[in-house]
């Protein structure tokens, strides 16, 4: 049987094995954080005449509600509703 | 016995031994204690840094923004702000304590906003709540660098060793905080709607559902209208938008309710609609709904449609959309939207089985209507 107390490769290995962890602690303190999946904002109008539906990047302006021209023959077109998506990572 | 020189055997045990031995004696005297605090001093400390960084940037485009605005004095305002501080109201004492607070609360919020049209005379309402949104980030990121670094110093000035591992422990926390009010702030800055303007944007849906009606001022910030809805009167309840604004729902609601304000009697039903926190664990964008006013202003608002519903024995439902606290004051996530878009036809249930044709139902939709108009 290996005989650990009067080793003293196997002490030596020990205190090795404490110098590590120490300088484990000091690394693992400082690393950074994970990173949050990037988004983007999008625009959903809609024409209140036919109720057609058209998504588009957010422009700085938007807002909900917004009247944005007229559609069909008698309809406004309206910004219906923005709100952020996931961008797709390929 | 060996004989002659020590081997390397000998060096390595003798040295080993050594070591050990040092670290016993320094574990006697509390060095390993004294290292932790370091160590979490070290943390700390880093984070203190992260949390000046993030401050910074939101003074600097606090004070971008003042001057692309054409304020007179950017800087003294920035620095007037960022340091501004309420006084609690006597709390050992209880007696008219909301209304000491809601005065407390009104003097802050005219003062900010005479600050800001002195400072900007010829800009319009939008910009200015957008600024001072800005401002309050702002203020919000420098008490959380001073709160920390506060503790960070005391803990070392006086070695307590507990108190640097609670704010240690404290501190992933405090981070996703601080992270949340830096990230916001392009989100204000941009205009778009927030998660927290899903109470408004089902007001306005709900609105909107029979062509435009007429709204009507209540108070500066609060709007509300009245539709019809499946053969009821529906009176609807937001802040006004879609500049960055609460309003005051709590008032409109006592207003509209104690004089009549839209001649249609005493309401049948009143409903809150807001967004809530969730449970860690839970969807962003889940609904629930139960009875109470879901509004999370300090006290004023909420306890005047408390004291409007039980003087006039309205039942008081809610809806709520749960959401993150980071979630609440970034841009409206797709899951929020949808999550409003079932909320949206849970109200329309609670309306039909609660209530009969012919009578009054009060909703207010409670938030910020950055990015929801009327």
């Amino acid at each position: 049987m290996l005989d650990t107390q009067n080793n003293p490769v196997i002490q030596f290995l020990f205190l090795l094995l404490l110098i590590g962890s120490t300088i484990y602690l000091f690394v693992q303190s400082g690393q950074a954080r994970k990173k949050e999946t990037p988004r983007k904002l999008v625009t959903v109008t809609e024409c209140s005449e036919t109720g057609q539906e058209t998504k588009r990047d957010f422009q700085e302006g938007d807002y909900i509600g917004k009247v944005l021209g007229s559609c069909g023959e008698n309809g406004q077109e309206i910004i219906k509703a923005i709100y952020s998506v996931e961008i797709k990572q390929k | 016995m060996a004989t002659g020189g020590a081997s390397l055997a000998d060096w390595i045990s003798a040295i080993s031994q050594l070591a050990f031995l040092l670290i016993f004696i320094l574990l006697f005297v509390g060095a390993n204690q004294r290292f932790q605090m370091y160590m979490w001093g070290k943390e700390v400390r880093a984070a203190l840094g992260i949390f000046y960084k993030y401050y910074s940037e939101a003074e600097e485009k606090t004070r971008d923004l003042l001057v692309r605005n054409g304020a007179k004095r950017p800087k003294t305002l920035v620095d007037r702000i960022k340091d501004y501080v309420v006084i609690s109201p006597v709390d050992i004492e209880p007696t008219d304590i909301i209304r000491r607070l809601d005065h407390l609360l009104t003097t802050e919020r005219n003062h900010i906003k005479d600050l800001l049209l002195r400072e900007m005379p010829d800009k319009d309402k939008s910009t200015r709540y957008k600024i001072e949104t800005s401002l309050g980030i702002t203020y919000a990121l420098y008490m959380l660098y001073k709160i920390v670094r506060h503790y960070l110093l005391t803990s070392e000035k006086t070695n307590n060793y507990i108190l640097l591992m609670q704010l240690k422990l404290i501190l992933p926390q405090i981070m996703k905080i601080a992270e949340s009010y830096r990230k916001a702030l392009d989100d204000f800055v941009k205009g778009a709607p927030i998660g927290d303007s899903i109470g408004p944007l089902i007001a306005y849906r709900l609105a909107h559902t029979n062509g435009n009606p007429e709204w009507v001022n209540i108070d500066e910030d609060t709007v509300a209208a009245q539709v019809e809805f499946e053969g009821r009167k529906l009176i609807l309840v937001k802040a006004s938008g879609p500049e960055s604004n609460v309003g005051r729902p709590g008032v409109a609601i006592e207003e509209i309710v104690e004089k009549d304000l839209f001649k249609t009697g005493k309401p049948k039903l009143m409903i809150t609609v807001d967004a809530a926190l969730k449970l860690e664990g839970e969807e962003t964008g889940s609904v629930a709904e139960g009875v109470g006013a879901a509004i999370g202003d300090p006290g004023p608002e909420k306890i005047r449609i408390e004291r409007t519903a039980t003087k006039h024995g309205i039942p008081l439902r809610t809806v709520i959309i749960k959401m993150g606290m980071d979630e609440a004051i970034y841009a409206m996530r797709e899951e929020i939207y949808k999550g409003g878009i079932e909320a949206l036809e849970r109200i329309k249930t609670i309306i039909k089985e609660e209530t009969s044709e012919g009578d009054t139902v009060l909703l207010a939709g409670i938030g910020n209507s950055i990015g929801v108009s009327q």
